[in-house]
């Protein structure tokens, strides 16, 4: 280089030096300066090499060149005191895992760092100390807090794995503020308080004052998670970033295989689709029991028929009645009359094996399943052949499993509501035979005695009853009014003294609140022995409330006693005024006659009370107050009350129920059949019915169609599409003006459209 | 979840075996604390009680397994001992570490 380009080299030097430094093209930079430097050795050069090389060192590190950072910085930098580069060269030999050399650096320098990078250091060698490194806590002297508190971070951390919280919190205490593992001290005690059900908000407030850039940040989630039982961490595992759930897979321990595994599941929703869940099942088998894995292929399998091949693959061919199963279980979701088609043939499937204990209950359950289905489409009541099938199922279902208490009540109760008093008593017997101390069946057993009026039998079961169950309101009725019968039987042989022993016996034995009826049998026993005082006495005090004066009038009945003979002895009867006074008093004042149980006297009562009835007629009912009464009235074959509640009741005229009793009554004792407009009106109120869901109306109109069954040639579903020859005739002379019409030219179409349909509707 | 999972047993399980794992199932999870997870072992439990529900369940039950499922089906069958605080010493803080030293240089540069 000549003089002149020395020269000028050096006059531009500096400037391009600068120029150099300044845009980052350090390289550049770092050899001008150099010259420079050895021409001027000026501070001013000095320390623009001096940034030069920091610029450089810095280039290196961002381009992931960490290792030749450092051996710059070494070589340029021994003399350099300045905190920023310090902190700046420790990092990087962190960075490049010369951690020994790192800690020495820094206790060397330590003074000339800030108190927060002092902090930030001490806290990153804190964590690499808890991961292990157990030589390089040596570095440090004993008596800094590093080494000092890192005993009881540990005996913290076990304390955590252990779940044992005391122990924790008392392993954080010597943990002080100035600590490098304070920030682990406040995620660990915020899990404690966690854990021990405190303040979440204050709990979530603490956990931010930690920041994501201390080492111990990730501690959070993963140990939330680790501290997890299975149950919760199997639902948390898809709420998880990737970084964690490498984390987590590592503490955990699991192998690559179940890593992968898992991260696969995890990834599909709660709700997974059937065909990625089975495309998983063979990989289950890596990881779990056959028998599981099978049973997940069970659960799949409906939904996703084309499994089976897999399934077969690995576990042989299936059975028949496997696949019966199947095909059942798959029909559920399909349509209910497939449902009920496959399970027939499972349940038949599994009667041609071999008929063991197991097969027999499976039978007995798709039995039972089979009732609930038809049950479900049916309703209850309907009287069709499905219905019928389904009580023959029932049936069949206790011959495989006598021991179903719940079968034998349904089957009771079926043949209740359709009147069956000997069906019912056959499964009242059957199901004692296999229940003996059940009270519900004892319970349906004594009121199938009453209904048979075998009343030792009534009062044998309610013995057994009340030895169950002593305070059982339904036996302790049952017995004083069985005893109660007898007392009326014995008062109209005159066998008085007997009669007054038994109500003696009653009065001693029985709640006061349940007396009522017994202090009632006592008064008319001694009316009927010439002594009405007692009876005087009792009227007076019943003769207040509509209910109990029929309760009275009901059991003098029993006595052969009639209203007028109980004024002619009591005259102030006759000036009572006795009303009932709502609607829901009318309802009660029906259940009195439901309560007793006795058929004889309801009807002359009812006479005795017409006036009281009719009144109350007019109180406005709802659908199921219309539906009782008229059920009451019907069951008594009063059908003039229910015409009378039908003219009072017009709100409900539209009611499928108000209909159905509006053409029963109406048609009650003719041997005609139904007239058209009543079938209309039958079959409207069948569909409106339906379409409610109104079971019992449904029963009752089928039955009242099939009693009154009107047609003898075959007619047409609906009656209204028969014409008659001028009708038809009409008609085409009609639609032959409309071809004439929309055939030619016309061009006030419109007006003569509108014409002709005025035509029509004429 | 499928009840056999959830309280760890086999479909020849009894009775007992049942009221056992269920009452542990209840101990871990309280009314109190957990309302919905006892709730859910509640459910599982009354479907699985005794033979007749058994039976019922393996008929009937029509709900495919969940993702959930597998995976807690197989923790079960995967779980070890306890881990040891040396255990998470290693992988937490050292990832923890090498996160804060990466940030620190992310800042400086």
């Amino acid at each position: 280089m000549s003089k002149t380009q020395k020269k000028h080299i050096s006059s531009n030097a500096a400037e391009d030096a600068r120029s150099f430094l300044e845009s980052g093209n350090y390289k550049k930079a770092l050899s001008y300066y150099k010259e420079l430097l050895k021409k001027h050795p000026y501070d001013e050069n000095r320390n623009a090499l001096r940034d030069c090389y920091l610029g450089r060192v810095k280039q290196l590190s961002k381009s992931n060149m960490n290792r030749e950072a450092v051996v710059m910085w070494e070589n340029h930098f021994p003399y350099c005191a300045s905190c920023d580069h310090i902190y700046f060269y420790i990092t990087l030999l962190l960075a490049t895992g010369q951690k020994d050399k790192a800690v020495s650096v820094f206790l060397r320098y330590q003074s000339s760092l800030t108190a927060s990078q002092v902090f930030e250091m001490e806290e990153i060698f804190a964590a690499l100390l808890l991961a292990g490194n157990d030589d390089f806590a040596a570095h440090f002297p004993p008596e800094s807090l590093i080494r000092k508190h890192l005993p009881f971070i540990q005996q913290a951390l076990d304390a955590l794995v252990n779940h044992n919280l005391q122990q924790l919190e008392l392993a954080l205490v010597p943990i002080s503020f100035r600590s490098p593992y304070r920030q682990l001290k406040i995620i660990l005690k915020s899990y404690s308080a966690q854990q021990s059900g405190k303040d979440s908000d204050m709990i979530k407030e603490f956990l931010a004052s930690v920041p994501e850039s201390s080492p111990f940040y990730n501690v959070i989630k993963v140990i939330k998670l680790m501290s997890f039982s299975l149950l919760d961490l199997s639902r948390s595992l898809s709420s998880i970033d990737e970084a964690e759930f490498g984390l987590l897979s590592g503490c955990k321990g699991w192998s690559a295989d179940q890593k992968n595994f898992f991260d696969k599941l995890r990834k599909l929703p709660e709700k997974a689709n059937i065909v990625a869940l089975s495309r998983l099942m063979p990989e289950c088998l890596n990881h779990l029991d056959r028998e599981t894995v099978k049973r997940f292929y069970y659960s799949i399998i409906p939904f996703y028929t084309p499994c089976i091949k897999s399934f077969e693959k690995f576990f042989g061919p299936m059975q028949d009645q496997e696949k019966a199963h199947i095909r059942a279980r798959a029909a559920a979701h399909q349509s209910e009359q497939l449902s009920l088609e496959a399970w027939s043939e499972y349940e038949h499937a599994l009667s041609l094996e071999l008929q063991t204990d197991d097969i027999k209950l499976k039978r007995a359950l798709t039995l039972r399943h089979l009732f609930s289905l038809i049950e479900k489409t049916h309703g209850p009541d309907c009287g069709c052949e499905k219905s019928e099938e389904s009580l023959d199922m029932l049936a069949k279902s206790l011959e495989l499993d006598p021991l179903d208490k719940e079968t034998y009540l349904k089957l009771i109760y079926r043949h209740q509501r359709k009147g069956n008093k000997k069906e019912c008593k056959k499964w009242v017997d059957r199901g004692l035979e296999s229940f003996p101390e059940d009270r519900d069946l004892l319970m349906e057993g004594i009121k199938m005695a009453r209904q048979h009026n075998v009343l030792g039998s009534a009062l044998n079961l309610t013995e057994r009853l009340l030895a169950l169950d002593p305070i059982n309101f339904f036996a302790l009725q049952n017995r004083t009014e069985l005893k109660l019968e007898k007392v009326k039987k014995l008062v109209l042989k005159r066998g008085f003294e007997k009669a007054e022993h038994i109500i003696g016996q009653l009065l001693e034995t029985i709640p006061h609140h349940m007396q009522w009826n017994v202090q009632l049998y006592h008064c008319l026993s001694q009316y009927i022995q010439g002594r009405p005082s007692e009876l005087v006495l009792f009227m007076q005090r019943s003769l207040k409330d509509i209910l109990a004066f029929t309760r009275v009038l009901l059991h003098a009945r029993q006595f052969s006693l009639s209203l007028e003979q109980l004024e002619r002895d009591i005259p102030a009867i006759k000036k009572i005024k006795i009303a009932i006074k709502d609607s829901k008093q009318l309802i009660e004042f029906i259940h009195v006659f439901d309560e007793a149980h006795f058929e004889t006297g309801k009807n002359e009562t009812i006479d005795q009370l017409e006036s009281v009835i009719k009144k109350a007629a007019s109180y406005p009912l709802t659908v199921n107050e219309f539906k009782m009464v008229c059920a009451f009235f019907t069951k008594l074959h009063r059908f003039d009350f229910v015409k009378v509640f039908l003219k009072k009741q017009s709100h409900l005229k539209d009611e499928p129920m108000f209909i159905y009793y509006h053409v029963s009554t109406s048609v009650e004792g003719k041997k005609e059949p139904l007239k058209e407009s009543e079938y209309n009106l039958l079959i409207d109120a069948l569909e409106e019915a339906e379409i409610k869901k109104d079971f019992s109306t449904i029963s009752l109109i089928n039955k009242l169609l099939d009693d009154k069954y009107i047609y003898e040639e075959e007619r047409d579903d609906d009656p209204s599409l028969k014409f008659n020859k001028e009708d038809v005739e009409a008609a085409m002379e009609i639609f032959s003006e409309l071809v004439e019409k929309f055939g030619s030219k016309n061009k006030n179409k419109k007006k003569g459209l509108s014409e002709l349909i005025n035509k029509v509707l004429s | 979840m499928d009840p056999y999972i959830l309280f760890n047993l086999t479909p020849d399980a009894d009775d007992e075996t049942v009221k056992s794992a269920y009452i542990r199932a209840t101990q871990a999870y309280p009314p109190d604390k957990s309302p919905k997870m006892f709730k859910m072992i509640r459910t599982a439990f009354e479907s699985i009680s005794n033979q007749r529900q058994r039976l019922n369940h393996q008929l009937f039950e029509v709900t495919p397994v969940c993702p959930q499922t597998i995976i807690y089906a197989c923790l079960q069958k995967a779980s070890k001992e306890r881990e040891t605080s040396s255990q998470i010493n290693k992988q937490i803080f050292k990832q923890g570490a090498e996160s804060a030293i990466r940030h620190n240089l992310e800042s400086l540069l």
